[in-house]
């Protein structure tokens, strides 16, 4: 019965980007930042962002959260969120769980100031904190609940934000490099336990990770980002086992994965905020590019559109496909669209 | 960071209005109307007039002449005091904080040992030996003030000597003498300079009260302190004689507090 | 002759009983080697005073011209090992030598060979000089009266520019121009520019970004063929040391745990914390590849956080214990020693999980189970 509940509950829709475009707003210009981006994140499955620093990926997080600064962001499109969910069903989990806390503050401080900010007594608070901890993997949630921040190592402290975070009791967590900072052994105990969040209680995970083996050992779906633009969007299998766009190779071909076979290294460095160029981001560094990459954007476009590339079919394309896959719209079409930023993606 | 300071608002009023009483200070003899010294019998406790621009004190010499003699004294032997505590202060804190082991405790025990007697003592002892006079003064206030630099600079260091930069300019073969003035001491000199500069105003006032005391200059000469000391007789009839050397010491002191105070901040800003 | 010597010594030192090496696997000269040493910091700031013990007895031998992997959690001491490897720091006990004579007399005349490149380039480099200025830094020390002119020493930190895959154009600019993996490059070419024997690198990858990273590692691995340099490569990224070493050095909480002198050893690593360690580097792939369950020690329940309240005295039992799935009672009471257990393998582990092709079991103090 409750089985059957959970099941029901899984997979709802919380939020839908559509179209999200953000840009830096600066004296003179304004530089885009993440270029209309689409998704939707549903409870019990993670959407994975793979991408390199600059790419936009931790600002997608703050739009989606609403925590960007006003006067120094602009956000075009829209953030929906479905009518039982709201941005307060949200938590966030930081890259660097070291300087997230207070370091004059006890941990059942942090505790207690998120109470105040849900409204929850004092008391209540405590018990629920221990309970909590005792969740996320801690024996000794009152020893740590007594200490300081930095008493306590990197894993644990990843631990304790988690169990922050889930004091609001979530529909989503936005993860935010959660494994970055942490040793190797620790990432994949945090990995664990995210995965067990998500299966245990339906909560919807949005992670944004530079690194292929934590994204790939949670998410479905994948996002690949360079750049501020989403140059491949499909579920995790299709991704990661046949990649399409050139840059998603690769990233692939770059790590050893324990072999001594002769690595493959793509040239160059993503481009800063500032300096993204005209027509494919990646085509400065991309094998394969023809003059028309550097004159024109390749739309997002699904694999199985023929991608034009004749100079004339452009503005086709460009008012075409691209907002009718947004992803996710319905859940049947999951697995059948696979959208890559390429013109010569086969 | 220097160019951070100059473009602070504050900063450079303050530094505009230190400029101009240094200033007053060096031209002294050209702008001064009357010789300092000079006495006038038959204008004494003179009014505000063309002639006597801030009026005359009880022996009938222009106000104005010896404030502006007395800011060569004043601030000269301030600065004088300042710099030279500053500079040995500061190389003995980067020697120390730099090098270490026994060297540092060595020097960090005489630092806490000049530090536990008050500054006064060690200011009686110098003119006990030396005899009264300004130079004697001013030695037993170096002999106590560079411990607060050596302090600052120390430890800034030791913070700074961790430093991947440094380990990699050690790498490359640059001496101790290259990391210390090449790459430590760009990052400590704006503090130091904050403390100097709060130091200046503390010294002026240490000064003038030393000078009030009588150890300090001799009575003809216009340092402030003394001007303060003669006026002290006539606070109830001629209260100018004292106000005019008081809102002079006052004023550098308010400006090299604001100054100070702000480069502090400025660098704590930095550093995060 | 010599290597006998040494493998004897450093089994008395590991309280092994000794047995001469009849012919030593070592055929290259040793270039650079610690004995034995430890090293403590005082701890501040807590209640109880005490010492955190950094390194503890260690012996390493890099032999010339080969590239010595070393692994290990942060806060295991790979930063200290290296700061006293390169001679900046002198260890408590134990001594360092670099071709048989102790580094940290000798590195004030011999300053270029041993070279290190830091972890993070933005901090590791003086923002405010240029590109040349940062090259030319040890081509005027080290150099002599050779790079005297300013002319030569710009033409040749060009050269060591375009070694490392700049250009000369680059030599202007200054740091805050230049993206990490660039100044990464500069932070390498300016340990090039010194001539050095051996390279020490202090997680040279680890803050760069992901393609970024394939390019250093192909750099270093260009170099090191190049230039026949002896380099040692701190890390954590397992994947990256496993394709850039030819032997590995696992460290846990101070101790080396493991060590194989070739890296066609790997798949035979044995100590628990090596297995968890390699498991979770390469783990996640084998799940999407849907393979059946991982072979993963999970930390036991009660266990699974004991180590976070550490307290860092001196220890007198293994250092993993607390973690460890294996565990017994005498590795609560000893520390293990370090044993060889075939040829060029080492571990610190009473009961090592015996990987299968391991012929030869040597020395092994005691107590070894066979588990399949």
């Amino acid at each position: 019965m409750q089985q059957q509940k959970i099941k029901e509950q899984n997979f709802k829709e919380i939020v839908c980007l559509d179209k999200v475009k953000i840009s830096l707003k600066e004296r003179k210009k304004c530089f885009s930042a993440v270029h209309s981006v689409s998704f939707s994140l549903f409870r019990g499955r993670t959407l994975g962002i793979i991408g390199e620093s600059g790419c936009g990926k931790t600002l997608l997080c703050h739009a989606l959260l609403d925590l960007l600064e006003k006067d120094k962001w602009k956000v075009e499109g829209n953030v929906c969120w479905k009518p039982e969910f709201s941005v307060q069903d949200a938590g966030i989990i930081v890259q660097n769980p070291v300087s997230a806390f207070d370091s004059r503050m006890k941990i059942s401080g942090h505790f207690r100031e998120m109470a105040g900010v849900l409204g929850t007594s004092h008391r209540k608070i405590t018990e629920e904190a221990l309970s909590l901890l005792y969740r996320t993997g801690i024996r000794e949630p009152k020893r740590v609940l007594e200490s300081y921040a930095f008493e306590l190592s990197g894993g644990m402290l990843q631990r304790v934000m988690i169990a922050l975070a889930l004091l609001g009791k979530p529909k989503l967590l936005v993860a935010d490099e959660p494994t970055t900072a942490l040793d190797v052994t620790t990432q994949w105990e945090i990995v664990e336990l995210l995965n067990e969040l998500k299966r245990d209680d339906g909560i919807g995970v949005f992670l944004v990770s530079h690194d292929l083996k934590v994204v790939q050992s949670m998410a479905e779906d994948i996002c690949v980002m360079y750049a501020g633009y989403v140059v491949e969007q499909g579920t995790s299998e299709q991704v990661l086992t046949a990649p399409l766009h050139p840059y998603t190779r690769g990233l692939l071909a770059s790590r050893p994965a324990f072999s001594k076979t002769l690595i493959q290294t793509m040239e160059g460095c993503p481009p800063g905020i500032r300096e993204v160029p005209l027509g494919c981001p990646f085509a400065p560094r991309c094998k394969q590019a023809k003059a028309i990459c550097k004159k024109h954007c390749p739309p997002l476009n699904d694999r199985r559109k023929e991608n034009c590339c004749k100079d004339g079919c452009m503005d086709k394309i460009e008012s075409g496909y691209e907002a009718k896959f947004g992803y996710g719209y319905r859940d049947e079409d999951r697995g059948k669209v696979h959208k890559v930023r390429c013109f010569w993606a086969d | 960071m220097i160019h951070r300071i100059l473009e602070d608002k504050i900063c450079r009023f303050c530094l505009v209005f230190l400029l101009i009483f240094t200033c007053a200070a060096l031209f002294a003899p050209w702008i001064a109307p009357n010789d300092p010294n000079e006495i006038h019998y038959t204008a004494r406790f003179a009014k505000i007039s063309r002639e006597f621009p801030l009026g005359t004190d009880y022996m009938g010499r222009c106000i104005l002449s010896r404030l502006l003699h007395g800011a060569r004294l004043s601030l000269g032997s301030a600065a004088g005091i300042t710099i030279v505590s500053s500079v040995l202060g500061t190389l003995l804190g980067m020697i120390s904080g730099y090098v270490g082991g026994r060297f540092d405790r060595v020097l960090m025990g005489v630092c806490d040992a000049v530090r536990a007697f008050p500054g006064m003592v060690i200011v009686l002892v110098s003119v006990g030996i030396l005899g009264t006079g300004l130079l004697s003064l001013c030695l037993g206030m170096m002999a106590a003030r560079w411990v607060w630099y050596t302090k600052v600079a120390r430890n800034l260091t030791r913070a700074e000597r961790k430093k991947e930069v440094v380990l990699a300019s050690a790498m490359a073969g640059s001496s101790t003498t290259g990391i210390l003035f090449g790459l430590i001491f760009p990052v400590i000199r704006i503090p130091i300079l904050a403390v100097a500069t709060l130091q200046f105003g503390t010294a002026l006032t240490a000064l003038a009260g030393y000078s009030f005391l009588g150890f300090g200059a001799a009575p003809p000469s216009p340092e402030w302190g003394m001007m303060i000391q003669d006026g002290r007789s006539f606070i109830s009839t001629n209260p100018s004689m004292l106000f005019w050397p008081g809102f002079c010491i006052l004023m550098v002191i308010i400006v090299t507090n604001i100054l100070g105070d702000r480069m502090q901040e400025m660098f704590e800003l930095v550093r995060k | 002759m010599g290597t006998g010597m040494r493998t004897e010594e450093r089994f008395i030192k590991c309280g092994v009983f000794g047995q001469i090496k009849e012919n030593g696997m070592i055929q290259k000269p040793i270039l650079l080697q610690a004995k034995g040493i430890s090293k403590s910091y005082p701890l501040a700031g807590k209640v109880k005073q005490g010492r955190i013990y950094a390194i503890n007895d260690l012996s390493l031998r890099i032999k010339e011209g080969e590239c010595r992997g070393i692994v290990g959690e942060s806060g295991c001491g790979k930063s200290t090992l290296l700061r006293i490897l390169s001679g900046l720091e002198e260890p408590d006990g134990g001594e360092v030598l670099y071709q048989n004579m102790s580094v940290f007399a000798q590195m004030k005349t011999r300053r270029n060979e041993i070279q290190m490149v830091f972890q993070n380039s933005m901090n590791a480099v003086n923002s405010y000089l240029s590109a040349e200025a940062i090259l030319g830094e040890p081509l005027k020390n080290f150099g002599g009266r050779k790079w005297e002119g300013k002319k030569e020493r710009r033409e040749k930190a060009a050269l060591y520019l375009t070694r490392v895959g700049l250009s000369e154009k680059d030599l202007d600019k200054y740091p805050s121009q230049f993206s990490g993996g660039q100044l990464q490059r500069i932070c390498i070419a300016r340990a090039l520019a010194a001539e050095p024997r051996v390279l020490l690198l202090d997680e040279p990858l680890s803050s760069l970004d992901v393609s970024v990273q394939a390019q250093i590692i192909r750099l270093l691995e260009k170099l090191g063929k190049e230039n026949q340099l002896t380099q040692v490569l701190v890390s954590h990224d397992l994947e990256a040391v496993y394709y850039l070493s030819d032997s590995l050095t696992v460290m846990y909480g101070g101790w080396v745990v493991e060590e194989i002198e070739e890296i066609k050893l790997f798949d035979q690593l044995c100590h628990p914390y090596t297995k968890r360690l390699v498991q979770a580097s390469k783990g996640n792939w084998l799940r999407l590849n849907e393979q059946s369950k991982m072979v993963y020690p999970v930390r036991d329940e009660d266990n699974r956080n004991t180590d976070e309240f550490e307290t860092f005295t001196e220890e007198k039992f293994c250092p993993y214990v607390s973690l460890c799935p294996q565990r017994t009672e005498i590795c609560r009471i000893e520390i293990p020693p370090l044993a060889e257990l075939c040829d060029g393998h080492w571990v610190r582990c009473f009961f090592p999980v015996l990987p299968e092709q391991c012929a030869k079991i040597r020395n092994h103090p005691l107590r070894i189970e066979k588990k399949k």
